[in-house]
């Protein structure tokens, strides 16, 4: 109960900020005289007349905020300048394909990981060169290694399609869409999965070797149980609550974290749509992606914290 | 602080010569750069030579003078940033185990909230409303990545705050400042690699911006630049690239590896 007021408050807050920075950074278009942004030519007068329905600016601060929480608790998050459609429904359409993304990937590069983790921590000695290129693999921004793949396989080698989620033209049902997405999901899901692995294979493998130095595993082999016994029972199930923990931390990052792959493969997830928010000044969508991508973090952080951390004891 | 440097071992070594490269590139780069990196009176889209060493852009920039120039912008932008949030978020951890109770519920939870939300996002909500000037892309990377090094730095000191020298200098009825410097050379290690592990965020930060597109388009960084180059139409028919986008997005990534392999700790067992 307590946690669930906590996350209440953290939802008030994470709505307060959203309000309150775009009126409070300098240079916002809120900031500006709404003659200004008319006489750029930003927006269409359509587009605007959204803009001023939206946000309200001649309204006093409170009630301005009272009708921003009404709309928000109605999931209404305006309307996209660009794409000229509610932001809800925009985002509805495209947060399949990201989290299709994200989540393979986060699964398979779990897989990888934690099992060449957990095999290099239980071993005495590992290569100091293989955690170097770890390492390095996990230091570069993840949009280059998409953009470094793009060029080689798709452009150079022409092995995979760069760009999209399926042919143009193919439609759900049709003969063929599967494999269609299938092969154009490897690149990005390849990309993703370099960049995931590292960090969940530096976990398992520094979380496993510190549990093999405890006291109890030592007593084990003194009193001759297998070897098997001691990696099932004494050190796998006592690395699991950390692993969770990572894996929460996985997971409240697969919105963002698939956002720049999205960008450079054009897949037409959330980060496509974001980076035509940003490179089209459209607010309200910028808003929505921000809101929705918080209410996912809490939400699953939410559920990691009630659900299986509470429930997993160390043995 | 010779004798710092002795201590480190092999890898750790190079890392800190090809780090100081880097450092007198930036330094010295209005002597290095062979033209100014806002003259754009060049012929468009030249093949390298020996009088443009990385041949030119489609506008009739000298890349080469803007790679350089990058090394300036980028490497500021990183030391300052860098600087920034360790500074905040290890001044507020103090704060929060000096005075505890509330005000340290309070931060923590800020913290606690700040880590939740990807910030990733918020940098770019805040910098994408904020006029496209450097100063205010380093101020979102600041306010919203103190928070880690927060967490672990009020771990630190709230370890640190049980030893008996600080003991006795609050027993003594210290006041923060006497705290505070015997803290202080605990805390310097830690300081120092979460300012490199700060710097190396910071540089990662603003080329994904500059990749969305955010950010001053007059200060060109490396991110900038490889987002001139994929922004090129013709990049990959002939071999462009190869001038082009390779060599910024090799500076970033010799950069960012380096600063990661001189604070890891799983080489110096």
């Amino acid at each position: 109960m307590k946690t669930l007021v906590k996350y209440l408050i953290y939802m008030f807050i994470i709505v307060i900020l959203s309000f309150v920075l775009p009126r409070l950074i300098p240079g916002s278009p809120l900031f500006a005289m709404s003659e200004d942004i008319n006489a750029v030519g930003i927006m269409t007068n359509e587009a605007f007349k959204a803009f001023q329905e939206y946000y309200a600016p001649e309204l006093p601060f409170l009630e301005q905020f009272w009708k921003y929480f009404k709309s928000i608790i109605n999931l209404d998050f305006g309307y996209s300048f660009y794409y000229k459609m509610p932001v809800n429904k925009l985002i509805k359409e495209r947060i399949g394909w990201t989290f299709l993304l994200s989540f393979l990937s986060i699964l398979i590069s779990s897989i990888i990981g934690i099992f060449f983790g957990i095999r290099s921590g239980l071993k005495d000695r590992e290569s100091k060169f293989m955690i170097g290129v770890l390492l390095s693999v996990q230091a570069i921004p993840t949009f280059l290694i998409a953009a470094i793949f793009q060029i080689v396989i798709a452009y150079k080698l022409r092995l995979l399609p760069p760009t999209g989620a399926y042919s143009p033209g193919m439609y759900i049902g049709q003969h063929g869409y599967f494999k269609d997405v299938l092969r154009h999901i490897l690149l990005p899901l390849l990309v993703l999965t370099i960049s995931g692995v590292p960090s969940i294979y530096i976990f398992a493998k520094n979380s496993t070797a510190n549990v093999k130095k405890e006291q109890f595993v030592k007593m084990a082999r003194y009193l001759n149980i297998k070897n098997r016994d001691i990696y099932y029972k004494y050190i796998f199930k006592n690395i699991i609550p950390e692993l969770l923990g990572r894996l929460n931390i996985q997971f409240v990052l697969a919105i963002t974290g698939s956002i720049f792959v999205e960008v450079v493969f054009s897949y037409p997830g959330l980060g496509q749509l974001l980076r035509n928010a940003i490179s089209y000044r459209d607010y309200p969508l910028l808003q929505g992606i921000l809101l929705v991508s918080c209410i996912y973090g809490l939400i699953v952080n939410l559920i990691f914290e009630l659900v299986i951390l509470n429930n997993i004891k160390r043995y | 602080m010779l004798n710092i440097i002795k201590k480190l071992n092999k890898t750790k070594k190079r890392c800190l010569i090809i780090l100081a490269i880097f450092l007198l590139i930036a330094i010295f780069s209005d002597l290095i750069m062979p033209y100014s990196h806002e003259d754009i009176s060049h012929p468009p889209l030249l093949k390298p030579s020996t009088r443009h060493f990385l041949g030119t852009d489609e506008i009739g920039h000298d890349i080469f003078s803007l790679l350089i120039y990058g090394f300036r912008i980028t490497i500021f932008t990183a030391i300052v940033s860098g600087f920034l949030s360790t500074f905040i978020g290890i001044s507020l951890a103090y704060i929060s185990s000096y005075y505890g109770k509330t005000v340290k519920t309070l931060i923590s939870e800020i913290a606690n909230l700040f880590i939740i939300i990807p910030e990733i996002v918020m940098i770019m909500f805040f910098s994408s409303f904020a006029k496209p000037k450097l100063i205010y892309t380093v101020m979102a990377i600041v306010f919203f990545s103190w928070p880690k090094v927060y967490k672990i730095a009020l771990f630190k000191i709230m370890d640190y705050m049980e030893k008996n020298k600080v003991k006795y200098t609050l027993l003594i009825k210290g006041n923060w400042y006497d705290v505070l410097k015997k803290l202080l050379p605990n805390l310097l290690p830690i300081m120092s690699t979460f300012f490199i592990l700060q710097c190396n965020k910071a540089v990662m930060y603003e080329a994904s911006l500059s990749f969305f597109g955010i950010g001053d388009p007059l200060k060109k960084t490396w991110g900038k630049l490889i987002r001139a180059a994929l922004n090129y139409d013709n990049l990959y028919y002939d071999s462009t690239f190869l001038w082009y986008l390779i060599p910024p997005v090799v500076c970033l990534i010799v950069f960012v590896i380096t600063l990661t392999l001189l604070v890891s700790e799983n080489d110096n067992s």
